[in-house]
């Protein structure tokens, strides 16, 4: 019951900031290379300060544990890579595609259903051998976690100061173009990094493994619910991913912004293909945007920074190959 | 000064945006550009790109629920 609790409960509010910001990694890292424009990158990078700050506190408290997974450094690359590619063509990130399904939009739900097969499909079933082959090239760090402080041989509070105070400050001092409908970047930013908080103290609470927001271990898991019937597979992250979407018909409804809309037949392809790509990416590369670039980063994953820089890439590269260089 | 419209309803990310870039260059200094979104977030990453790039971003109009007329008045590069 705790895990419905607090799944759902997180999924919701999740979803309602996402709808409300506009918020999308995907076009927050695509942005930056096509006009050159930060806005989202901004309220992605606040989120990430938010969250970072709040969790290591919350260890300190003992009222959670931090892990990072092994440097499986190959996957990371070769994951984040496909993960980006998969993006572009399915016009939004995971967590966006998950919530636009709230706003109406018919090809996000294709996305999702494709990024959910080939998730399971990747995690446990016929493509299963890619991932444990990619995973298997790792770094042997012994007992030591794989973070980033302990890769600089710092621990982990003169890392958060060093790398988060200058960005806080930054970030505080930075203007965007204001808004039309939804909100501003700082707002979103920091409502989503006491979400992303707030979801780690959940997954405790629930007594499931302690980890914050993610979208791709549950949207495997919820495949294999759905084809074994197993309640094992009923994680908290299952409750929180299909909290996401009724989230943002909430919010989509009480702004007068819910619409069925659906992509002419040949793009509903792409987005299909996209989404699938996508879900090999996300289970080879160990999460995507958010388990790995907002999650993973946060607990100081070196695994998940490094596959967020390759994710930047994809996305950057499939920009240029699909859409820039089509534009002309 | 001409005015022309651009209906990007139905598209997907980031073709709403990357076929106002393009409407954009056909216009001459004082066009005026219209266009039709029905997505949220292409009416926010339109209006934005619109301001950054210096143009005058004339107004925002809501025809109907969940759709948005973005007016946009090309300005001297």
């Amino acid at each position: 019951m705790e895990k419905v609790i607090a799944g759902l409960g997180v999924g919701l509010l999740f979803g309602f900031v996402l709808q409300r910001g506009r918020f999308c990694m995907y076009t927050a890292f695509r942005d930056i290379l096509l006009i050159k424009d930060l806005t989202l990158f901004k309220a992605y990078l606040l989120a990430l300060t938010i969250q970072a700050v709040l969790i290591h506190l919350f260890e300190e408290l003992g009222w959670l544990s931090l892990s990072a997974p092994s440097f499986v450094w190959l996957a990371a690359m070769v994951g984040g890579f496909v993960f980006g590619l998969g993006m572009t063509l399915a016009g939004g990130c995971s967590s966006s595609s998950y919530y636009r399904i709230g706003e109406g939009m018919v090809g996000s739900f294709v996305v999702v259903v494709m990024f959910i097969i080939a998730a399971g499909a990747t995690s446990g079933g016929a493509l299963r051998p890619l991932a444990v082959i990619l995973r298997s090239v790792q770094v042997d760090m012994g007992e030591s976690p794989a973070t980033i402080s302990h890769i600089l041989g710092l621990s982990s509070w003169p890392l958060i100061l060093v790398l988060f105070i200058p960005l806080a400050l930054w970030l505080y001092l930075s203007r965007s173009a204001p808004p039309q409908r939804g909100w501003a970047w700082k707002k979103t930013g920091l409502l989503l990094g006491l979400v992303a908080a707030l979801a780690w103290l959940a997954s405790a609470w629930s007594g499931d493994v302690h980890y914050g927001l993610r979208m791709t271990g549950p949207s495997a898991s919820l495949l294999f619910y759905l084809a074994n019937g197993d309640p094992d597979s009923l994680n908290w992250g299952v409750f929180q991913i299909m909290g996401v979407p009724l989230g943002a018909f909430l919010a989509a409804t009480w702004s007068r912004e819910f619409q069925w809309r659906a992509p002419k037949p040949h793009r509903l392809m792409q987005q299909a293909l996209g989404g699938a790509t996508m879900g090999v990416g996300a289970v080879v590369a160990g999460g995507c945007n958010i388990g790995n670039s907002l999650t993973g980063i946060g607990a100081l994953s070196l695994t998940s920074l490094v596959a967020t820089i390759f994710l930047i890439l994809g996305t950057w590269s499939g920009t240029y190959l699909f859409f820039v260089r089509r534009a002309g | 000064m001409a005015v022309r419209t651009l209906d990007v309803r139905g598209e997907i990310c980031p073709d709403p945006l990357t076929l106002t870039l393009k409407a954009m260059q056909g216009l001459a200094v004082g066009d005026i550009l219209k266009v039709i979104v029905d997505s949220p977030m292409a009416l926010e990453t339109i209006s934005r790109w619109a301001q950054k790039a210096g143009h005058r971003l004339v107004g925002v109009g809501e025809p109907s629920a969940g759709q948005w007329e973005i007016t946009i008045e090309k300005a001297a590069p």
